[in-house]
């Protein structure tokens, strides 16, 4: 993938000239061709990669915590009550905001300008800016866990719960939730950057034909969720600034010794926090809705319903925020409000479900590894949502609240619904930009091994919660009768890590040594098939014109009066072979102004932590990187591809 | 031969099935904070209620996984599988679909809820017994407004450690002196958050004499887990004896072992 870059014209500076100098070196290495790129899929690649590997950490975090629960009283790890808090808040933290959120926006970044026939997102340095300030926020926030004495075992990561409930957060002593509030800002910053760069270009962007009805339901997921992030972002960084305002200048919004609100945090983290859930998921729903019809060889069953119960969910996640907080005190009126709408969005959730078994019904359906994963999410998250419905009821809740019923529910929404569903695209995907199949066998083992583990990690936490089994108690003792439906938990965590070391392996191994896959192996619908694999830096060497939902599906088959398709004697235009080196077709340039205006967002965030003077340093970094952004032209005439 | 492979397939699903039988046999066993073996009104309607949602949701549940499996055998691709017909939906089934779900949730679940719900969450009467609730980190303390200790004239307060007479209804007002926790035991009734600078009200009845178990549910910092209660129900008789002699400042070895009725040093 070497790219070549014509010397551009001498300016006057020496800081520039020494920039250019790096440039050239690095260029030598081709390491510059990931930092500077502009490259939707290679943006897309940098974010996957990102995310999995503080999937690891993450995981890491979990197997801690599963570890020091497996027997009572901690006594298979003997974790203190200190240690395990922060490994806890950073699990959480991690998993939400480091993974699948930026794992989605990795297919976001790789799929949509594929499957909506466009070149590149419509800002395509403001995605690179995306990239760099969500690495960057991640970093930060996770040094945080050495800023402690830690040879002494004292951990310096945040330890009030992702959900940081003042005013425990607020009085925390240390920077730990520092780490933490300004680690989430930054990647406000990088949410809010992406939201609005996918929301241009899916408004903007489509090949032309593709009215918003004919777009993959992917992209319409990606959409919401889009719309999602832009709303609800604002909402967690108003309530972070007071938090910020609370613990470093000693303002009093949460403190209530001098008349500030606790709840009103509470109110304000879940306000951002439930969309935040249907931002976590809706992309997932996406990925199932094109696996599960490709796999099945039948159009999504019921279109229109299911894009309008994605956006119905996108409106109703505002109105159930207070199912977070019903033992807080709003009274009953507030609660049952709150309680029949928390029931009602479950309708929307389980329209979809019996749209996608109608999609299976009838369908001629391959049981390869992306429909195996895509099952998973569909079984799993059913669960999910059906245990959810038993503590939307307002008086049931009263008694899981805050138990490991409830840890149970979300793992099986948002492992069992999100992870697997990633895992599916990440099976789906994986030939497009490879040009290889990951092994299908090896997928089938790891699909079976990540199910069963799953499952006996989580599903006997609905029995330890039922029990009365506290969250984020980091130990307990043996009469309550929790043993052994933590041990179980325990085995099925260590269970989910072997399975990822089958997928890393497959992932590895297939990269190198993988079956060639074609352009189109899984006789696909959406435009991404009709394009080479790995496709060109280009994409599309003509952008297509669009007729059909499913374009590509229409130009492979056609459909006679009772809907049985008959493949098209030309046969699909995917086999174009012919070489075209992209000439005339003008790409966006390398920058690498994004990655500098981003590394200004740690070192603001230090500064304000320890000493303002770096304030001042990030912030001339941030101006240098805008102002060069700003000045430098968009497009530098042609380029040489690969 | 091949039916056989593609059901040996599905076989851990049998497995998690074989879960689901373990979990429905573990409901009501005898365990300290078993929230399905209340003995407290409160906890026992919180009980028919989570009932009432769990078994229309378990029913749904087996018959849409189960349908998930029987449409991946029935419709699995054979070799020399043709491109099947291409459906692309059916708007009256899917407005059925869509109607009838929110209804039946709506009047199964939604509407039983709102009596118990407004049951609960009352006020307690004016007739109940009053004690307040004060979280604090790592400790519960209980103050008995009706208890005056003879030594200082001031009300009762114990640790950790929860007196109350059976048969009557109980009426608590919990709340915080530092960061929010939470008040819950199981058998008895489900959790309220004590929130500083809120004072909540809550009302609990048990009819058995016995002694309950109970612990913080939110994360309140570093001994989160050592923050227990023990709830310990007398009969009138029984509990007024206590009282008299814990107001005289008489230390009674209780239930627990370490006995945690103040005299005069904790009181305040």
């Amino acid at each position: 993938m070497a790219t070549t870059w014509e010397p551009r014209e001498q300016r006057s500076g020496g800081l520039a000239g020494a920039l250019r100098h790096m440039r050239v070196v690095a260029e030598q290495y081709n390491i510059w061709s990931w930092i500077a790129t502009v490259d939707h899929k290679k943006i897309g690649v940098m974010y996957g990669v990102t995310a999995f590997i503080f999937f690891l950490i993450g995981g890491l975090e979990a197997l801690l915590i599963r570890l020091q629960l497996a027997v009572p009283n901690g006594a298979a790890l003997g974790l203190d009550g200190d240690q395990y808090n922060r490994i806890m808040t950073m699990h959480g933290t991690t998993m939400v905001f480091m993974v699948v959120m930026p794992m989605s926006a990795a297919f976001f970044n790789l799929m949509v300008p594929l499957m909506i026939g466009a070149r590149d997102v419509a800002f395509p340095r403001l995605n690179a800016f995306s990239y760099w300030v969500f690495l960057g926020g991640s970093i930060f926030m996770n040094v945080s866990f050495f800023t402690g004495d830690i040879f002494a075992g004292e951990l310096g990561a945040p330890d009030s719960g992702w959900f940081s409930y003042a005013p425990l957060s607020s009085r925390s002593e240390g920077h730990g939730v520092d780490f933490w509030l300004l680690g989430l800002q930054i990647l406000g910053v990088a949410s809010l950057a992406s939201g609005f760069n996918f929301i241009v270009t899916i408004l903007n962007m489509r090949a032309p034909g593709m009215t918003l009805f004919k777009m993959p339901l992917f992209i319409w997921m990606t959409l919401v969720t889009s719309f999602l992030i832009i709303f609800a972002m604002p909402v967690i960084a108003v309530a972070l600034f007071e938090l910020m305002f609370d613990r470093l200048f000693d303002a009093n919004f949460f403190n209530p010794d001098k008349g500030g609100a606790p709840l009103l945090w509470q109110h304000m983290f879940w306000l951002f926090g439930h969309p935040e859930v249907y931002i976590l998921i809706l992309p997932a729903m996406g990925i199932v809705s094109e696996v599960l019809p490709t796999f099945s060889r039948k159009p999504l069953f019921g279109y229109p319903f299911v894009v309008f119960s994605g956006i119905a969910i996108g409106f109703m996640s505002w109105g159930v925020w207070v199912h977070h907080m019903y033992t807080t005190g709003l009274g009953t009126v507030a609660n049952s409000a709150f309680g029949i709408s928390t029931i009602l969005i479950g309708v929307p959730t389980g329209v979809k479900v019996f749209n996608w078994m109608a999609t299976l019904w009838g369908g001629s359906i391959s049981l390869k590894a992306p429909l195996m994963f895509a099952i998973g999410f569909l079984t799993m998250f059913t669960i999910g949502g059906l245990s959810g419905v038993t503590h939307s009821m307002v008086p049931s809740d009263f008694q899981q609240q805050d138990t490991y019923y409830v840890v149970a529910h979300f793992h099986y929404v948002l492992f069992g619904g999100s992870i697997f569903a990633l895992f599916s695209g990440i099976y789906y995907w994986f030939p497009k930009f490879t040009g290889k199949l990951l092994n299908d066998t090896v997928g089938q083992v790891h699909f079976w091994l990540m199910f069963l583990g799953f499952n006996l990690t989580f599903f006997p936490m609905h029995m330890s919660g039922l029990l009365g089994m506290p969250r984020r108690i980091y130990t307990y003792s043996d009469n309550q009768g929790w043993d052994v439906w933590n041990m179980m938990s325990t085995t099925g965590a260590f269970l989910i890590a072997i399975s990822m070391l089958v997928f890393i392996a497959n992932f590895i191994i297939s990269l190198r040594r993988g079956e060639k896959s074609g352009n189109d192996p899984w006789d696909g619908r959406t435009l991404e098939w009709s394009i080479p694999s790995p496709p060109p830096h280009y994409n599309f060497k003509e952008i297509p014109q669009v007729h059909a939902l499913d374009e590509f599906w229409h130009q492979k088959y056609q459909e006679d009066a009772e809907g049985v398709p008959i493949p098209v004697v030309a046969g699909a235009s995917a086999d174009e072979e012919d070489e075209h080196d992209g000439h005339g077709i003008h790409m966006p340039s390398p920058s690498y102004f994004p990655l500098i205006a981003a590394l200004a967002f740690p070192i603001i965030a230090t500064g304000m932590i320890y000493d303002y003077a770096l304030v001042g340093v990030g912030a001339v970094i941030l101006f240098f990187g805008i102002y060069g952004w700003a000045i430098e032209p968009a497009t530098e005439g042609e380029e040489g591809h690969s | 031969m091949m039916r056989r492979r593609s059901l040996a397939r599905f076989l851990p699903l049998f497995v998690l099935l074989a879960l689901l039988a373990m979990v429905l046999s573990g409901c009501d066993v005898d365990t300290p904070q078993n929230t399905l073996n209340p003995e407290g009104d409160v906890a026992k309607k919180q009980r028919d209620m989570f009932y009432l949602a769990m078994w229309p949701a378990l029913g749904i549940m087996i018959l849409v996984e189960g349908a998930i499996v029987a449409f991946l055998i029935r419709f699995r691709r054979r070799k020399g599988d043709g491109v099947p017909k291409q459906t692309h939906g059916n708007t009256p089934l899917e407005i059925v679909w869509t109607i009838l779900p929110a209804i039946f949730i709506v009047a199964v679940v939604g509407i039983p809820m709102l009596p118990v719900l407004f049951d609960i969450g009352r006020a307690p009467k004016d007739t109940a017994y009053p004690i307040i609730v004060e979280g604090q980190q790592f400790t519960w303390v209980f103050n008995y407004p009706e208890i005056i200790k003879k030594a200082d004239g001031k009300a009762l307060s114990t640790f950790d450690e929860i007196h109350i007479p059976t048969k009557k209804e109980i009426g608590l007002t919990i709340t915080s002196i530092d960061v929010i926790h939470s008040f819950g035991i199981p058998r008895i009734a489900g959790t309220r958050d004590a929130v500083p600078g809120q004072e909540e009200l809550m009302w609990i009845k048990v009819d058995k004499p016995g002694t309950y178990h109970g612990q913080c549910r939110e994360l309140c910092g570093i001994d989160h887990a050592g923050m227990l209660i023990t709830l310990i129900a007398h009969d009138q008789e029984d509990f007024d004896k206590w009282a008299k002699e814990a107001a005289a400042g008489v230390k009674r070895s209780t239930d627990s072992g370490d006995a945690a009725v103040s005299g005069g040093e904790g009181g305040e």
